[in-house]
């Protein structure tokens, strides 16, 4: 009786060992992937830093330029609509040349009334259009105007963005180039300094477009379309099947459309573009689990043409799936801890100093290399001093990572809808300015001279 | 009692030491030192931005100075916020020239005067101009003078050897002597003629002539048979993809985009109607491109080709004798790191070599640099 | 002599590029100089790792009577580091697994922490999660001492020593941390040798406060607390440190003028 039951005990105990063994090794595999993630991290950065820049179309400031569609899409932005009409007809952009289409999609505020107030002063400039049917949503806005339009290349600008004068021949200019399918600029937070949560994003996008979308630029990997504050020549668009309207980031979608279908996305790091970033933590949180949802749905539909090898180069395809995965880290960094967690209950313990540095030198040097990013964008930005707000990120990196997780089983819900129809609707984000803005625009945007600017 | 006070001790000082580590933080998230967004540029970038807006300065200072003025005579003074300016006022006689440094060391000037002249105005050989120099009619300078920065109403002639360091813009003509350096911009609402051996970095005039004198040449749009896509040419989306290297024979045409990822080598007389887009160019003689030419490396162009778009280079481009690039109906730019042209170049638009560009006479033979690329 | 004129504006100052084609400028000496600040940082700590053990072991004997640690400091001795007589401290007292009464305690509080979660405002929705992530691993150990609690393989010497080598070598990686991410960045030597000295510094004097602290609590809280001291209050808050000194570092300003490489 005593063996049988010492014979039970070495086998349960045999069975945890095990399952133990089974966890350390996923968590083996967890902490791999989280390493690749790091050193891209340390990778661009340094890249951005000391590396060659490369922007090669920023110069081009005199041509024929191209006829050009400008697609706004809005729904309920009667608050900031006519901030960016202005802004575009104050623009550089040779009239003759341009088409401005705000596309008002089901709007229930006075986002008709100002456009076609608009429209009657500028009738041969602003061409507007006013759904109240089909699909719902910015992609099917986007695909409704598209189809309409004759412009050679499309810009497109959420309804809350601000263009500089020249933003519109610096976002065309990349256009000369054959191959490019699509360009995106930086967006740059207007209401940065607004409360903690702005100051993050602030310096967040400082690393996203500053170092990250710059790297990819200058090492030929694979910058990303952003879906506004850039653009998409029309044949491109024309040639990979246009805007998808299933999708929740019809963007990254389109990305890894064009990249398959041998186009190229440029990234201008020159053509800076206000925006405004979500001032509350449940808009944000909105805010980045659609992204992320949308992101996964990518991931799912293009991971496989890319690891196909239907894209150019070995480097260019391993940064578009990384790219893809990027919302995949973190749950699987949330998977890495509750493994860390069983692992540390089961006693599990892999003895020894090179051990302890191993897990010292992950906390450590691997969770720093995003902070390295930041850093180094906001320093290269000029605004040192914001730097130091660097730890109150690693609360906005917790609140990212749940928005994340949870996102892939609520957006996962919402996408089928009960009668199986795809429902992709408006999800935008909340607008924090005033009417006032536009006066300020209008002050801002009559350059004064001083002798000190030369 | 020390039971409870050391563990309460023990707390606040390891709480209190962690919360030093984050005072940078808390002190600038509650202080605000850094909270203003980025500024962002909402007038639009132009190559005579500095010119344009040192008018609107110069206006302002003028009417400042012509108050103050007794007679004609150039002297030393001041400007509004008190910095030294050697003025020269309107002349009595309409088609006088001041002189620079009449009435004032040439030492003064080159220290940190600026220079502004209601009239034409000649600059001796050798003089240092180290601030601004404005003049309301045209500029003549001798040789080997340097000059901060140049806004000329009308013409300006540089002699030789002269040196901008920053920018220069003219309302008329403007030339520079040979052997001269224009760093940073230097642009004409005029048209503009640099001399062999002159180096630039950033020009820009509705004509720009470089090196000996320019001739007429008419781009020959003659009918060329099509090119037949050879085997590894892959057509989508109406343009031809190369996974390596093209030659596009002599005489021949092409009407779609090409996009090669090798060299691209087209042959004398041959038409690209389309953009182009690769990492090596070799265009031989006579050649036409109709669109944009970009590439990843580098460009030669042999002699009297035409280019009628943008023409961007991640590396160096050679523009061989007689070439034309852009026209007075459309004109354009030429982006690149490093710019070689050689004599008889015409350009319609603007130039911007990063690092700098070059007039300098080509071997007779470019197409024997060319096949080196 | 005058090519330095080239790049001043008018009024004397330095135009430095715009920050869209920004770089930083990095020569083969700043490399070399940033291998030699870590190295020598390195070398300089693996030779003092007896004397910070003795340091910290000194700290302990002087906390372990106030505390209540009556019977006295022991010492753990990590052979496999060759290099260093390196030893660490730990208080020679063991914690009793949770009593009936400090369970369901834990559990009550573990629970009105959670609920409490949700009343904060939506401004400081990132302390609500982190009270829920707190609440949440603290049930794992609820659930863990209900289901197991014999099988809980950790007492408080191992957990204190074990904690304070694993701090050490956190220690011991910050100077391949700013050889990496901090030296290669231009604000002159002296800041750089300044914030190495305030990191380690820092946490030299954090490490063994922060596990006498968690040694102490331990102690009174039983066993219970222990998962969530581990997971969420050892390395997290030395991390933190390093990040908020590491920002504080790069906030300083630039020893010399932005390049442009393209």
């Amino acid at each position: 009786m005593g063996n049988e039951l010492a014979g039970i005990a070495t086998t349960g105990e045999a069975r945890m060992n095990a399952f133990l063994d089974v966890c350390f090794w996923m968590l083996v595999t967890v902490i791999a992937v989280l390493v690749v993630y790091t050193v891209r991290h340390y990778i661009f950065t340094v890249n951005r830093l000391f590396g060659r820049q490369r922007h090669p179309y920023v110069d081009v400031s005199v041509a024929r330029w191209p006829a050009v569609t400008v697609l706004i899409p809005a729904h309920n932005e009667e608050l900031v609509i006519g901030h960016i009409l202005d802004a575009l007809l104050a623009g550089d952009y040779p009239h003759e040349s341009l088409t401005i289409v705000p596309v008002n999609d089901r709007s229930t505020d006075g986002t008709r009334e100002v456009i076609d107030d608009y429209a009657s002063r500028y009738p041969t400039l602003i061409v507007p259009m006013h759904r109240t049917e089909g699909a719902s949503g910015k992609a099917a806005a986007l695909r409704e105007a598209s189809e309409h339009t004759s412009g050679e290349i499309i810009i497109v600008f959420d309804a809350d963005y601000v263009p500089g004068a020249g933003l519109l021949r610096q976002l065309v200019a990349p256009f000369f180039d054959p191959q490019v399918g699509a360009v995106m600029g930086r967006v740059v937070p207007l209401n940065a300094g607004t409360n903690l949560l702005t100051r993050m994003l602030d310096l967040e996008r400082s690393a996203g477009y500053q170092v990250d979308q710059q790297a990819r630029m200058n090492m030929r990997l694979v910058p990303q379309y952003g879906g506004t504050v850039g653009g998409v020549r029309s044949s491109a668009l024309a040639s990979v099947g246009g805007w998808r309207t299933d999708t929740l980031t019809e963007d990254t979608d389109l990305t890894y459309r064009l990249l398959l279908g041998g186009w190229e996305v440029v990234y201008q790091n020159r053509s800076e573009c206000y925006e405004e970033v979500p001032e509350q933590w449940p808009v944000r949180i909105r805010q980045i689990s659609r992204w992320s949802a949308g992101h996964n749905q990518a991931f799912r539909d293009h991971s496989g043409a890319v690891l196909r090898g239907d894209m150019r180069g070995f480097r260019q395809r391993l940064d578009a799936l990384l790219l893809l995965g990027v919302y995949v880290v973190a749950p699987l960094t949330l998977l890495g801890w509750l493994l860390a967690l069983t692992l540390w209950y089961g006693g599990h313990s892999v003895s020894g100093w090179i051990a302890i540095l191993l897990v010292a030198s992950f906390s450590t040097v691997g969770n720093f290399a995003a902070f390295f990013e930041v850093a180094a964008a906001a320093r290269l930005d000029g605004h040192n001093r914001r730097v130091r707000l660097l730890p109150f990120l690693l609360l906005g990196f917790l609140v990212s990572q749940m928005a994340v997780v949870r996102s892939m089983f609520t957006f996962k819900r919402r996408k089928n809808g009960s009668n199986g129809v795809p429902l992709v609707q408006w999800d935008k984000t909340q607008r924090y300015r005033g009417m006032e803005f536009g006066v300020q625009l209008t002050t801002n945007s009559s350059s004064q001279y001083t002798k000190h600017s030369s | 009692m020390t039971a409870v006070i050391a563990p309460i001790l023990l707390i606040l000082v390891t709480v209190g030491w962690f919360v030093l580590a984050l005072f940078p933080a808390l002190y600038e998230h509650f202080a605000r030192t850094d909270v203003g967004p980025l500024r962002v540029a909402s007038a639009a970038t132009d190559i005579r931005y500095f010119g344009t807006s040192f008018q609107g300065f110069v206006t302002t200072q003028l009417e400042l100075l012509r108050a103050r003025a007794q007679n004609t005579v150039p002297r030393v003074t001041s400007l509004a916020d008190g910095s030294g300016v050697w003025y020269a006022p309107a002349p009595d006689v309409e088609s006088s020239v001041a002189i620079v440094f009449s009435g004032a060391a040439q030492h003064d000037i080159a220290r940190g005067l600026v220079v502004m002249s209601e009239s034409s105005l000649r600059v001796p050989d050798q003089a240092e101009v180290l601030k601004e120099l404005y003049t309301g009619g045209s500029l003549e300078t001798g040789s080997g003078c340097i000059f901060r920065a140049i806004l000329a109403r009308e013409d300006a002639a540089l002699g030789p050897a002269c040196e901008v360091l920053r920018w220069v813009n003219t309302g008329g003509a403007f030339s520079a002597g040979m052997e001269s350096v224009l760093w940073g911009r230097a642009s004409s609402w005029g048209s503009m003629s640099l001399s062999e051996g002159v180096r630039f970095q950033r020009i820009a005039a509705p004509r720009i002539e470089l090196g000996w004198p320019q001739r007429e040449l008419k781009r020959d749009m003659k009918e060329r048979p099509l090119m037949v896509a050879p085997a590894h040419v892959t057509i989508s989306a109406s343009r031809w993809m190369v996974n390596g290297d093209l030659d596009v024979p002599a005489g021949q045409s092409i009407t779609a985009d090409v996009i090669v990822s090798g060299k691209l080598r087209v042959g004398r007389d041959a038409a690209i109607l389309g953009g182009v887009r690769c990492d090596v160019l070799v265009a031989h003689e006579d050649s036409i491109f109709m669109r944009s030419v970009i590439a990843t490396g580098r460009m030669v162009f042999g002699a009297r080709c035409h280019v009628t778009g943008p023409v961007v280079v991640e590396g160096e481009v050679v523009l061989g004798d007689d070439c034309r690039v852009g026209d007075g109906e459309s004109q354009t730019t030429i982006s690149a790191v490093t710019v070689r042209a050689g004599n008889g170049v015409v350009i319609c638009g603007e130039v911007w070599a990063r690092q700098q560009g070059v007039v300098r006479a080509l071997p007779s033979q470019i197409t024997q640099t060319s096949s080196a690329a | 002599m005058l090519a330095p004129l080239r790049r001043r504006g008018n009024n004397g100052t330095i135009i430095d590029p715009h920050r869209s084609i920004a770089t930083v400028r990095l020569s083969v000496v700043d490399v070399l100089l940033a291998l030699g600040v870590a190295v020598v940082t390195s070398v300089t700590l693996a030779t003092s790792l007896g004397a910070i053990g003795r340091a910290w072991t000194w700290m302990y004997v002087q906390l372990a009577g106030p505390l209540g640690f009556t019977q006295g400091v022991g010492v753990r001795n990590f052979d496999s580091v060759r290099f260093a007589d390196f030893a660490v401290p730990y208080f020679q007292a063991q914690a009793a697994l949770p009593s009936s009464t400090i369970w369901w305690v834990t559990l009550a509080v573990t629970v009105l922490v959670f609920a409490a979660s949700f009343g904060l405002r939506d401004s400081l929705l990132p302390f609500a999660y982190l009270l829920r992530l707190i609440a949440l691993v603290q049930c794992s150990a609820l659930a863990f001492f209900r289901i197991a609690p014999t099988r809980f393989p950790y007492d408080l010497p191992h957990y204190t020593s074990s904690m304070l080598a694993v701090g050490m070598a956190v220690v011991v990686t910050v100077p391949v941390l700013l050889a990496l991410t901090f030296y290669v960045i231009d604000v002159g030597v002296a800041r750089k040798m300044l914030l190495t000295v305030a990191m380690l510094g820092h946490l030299l004097v954090f490490i063994p406060l922060q596990y006498a602290l968690h040694a102490y609590l331990v102690m009174h809280a039983s066993l219970l607390l222990m998962p969530l001291l581990f997971m969420l209050f050892a390395l997290l808050p030395e991390v933190t440190i390093l990040i908020a000194l590491y920002g504080w570092g790069m906030s300083w300003r630039a020893s010399r003028p932005r390049a442009r490489r393209e």
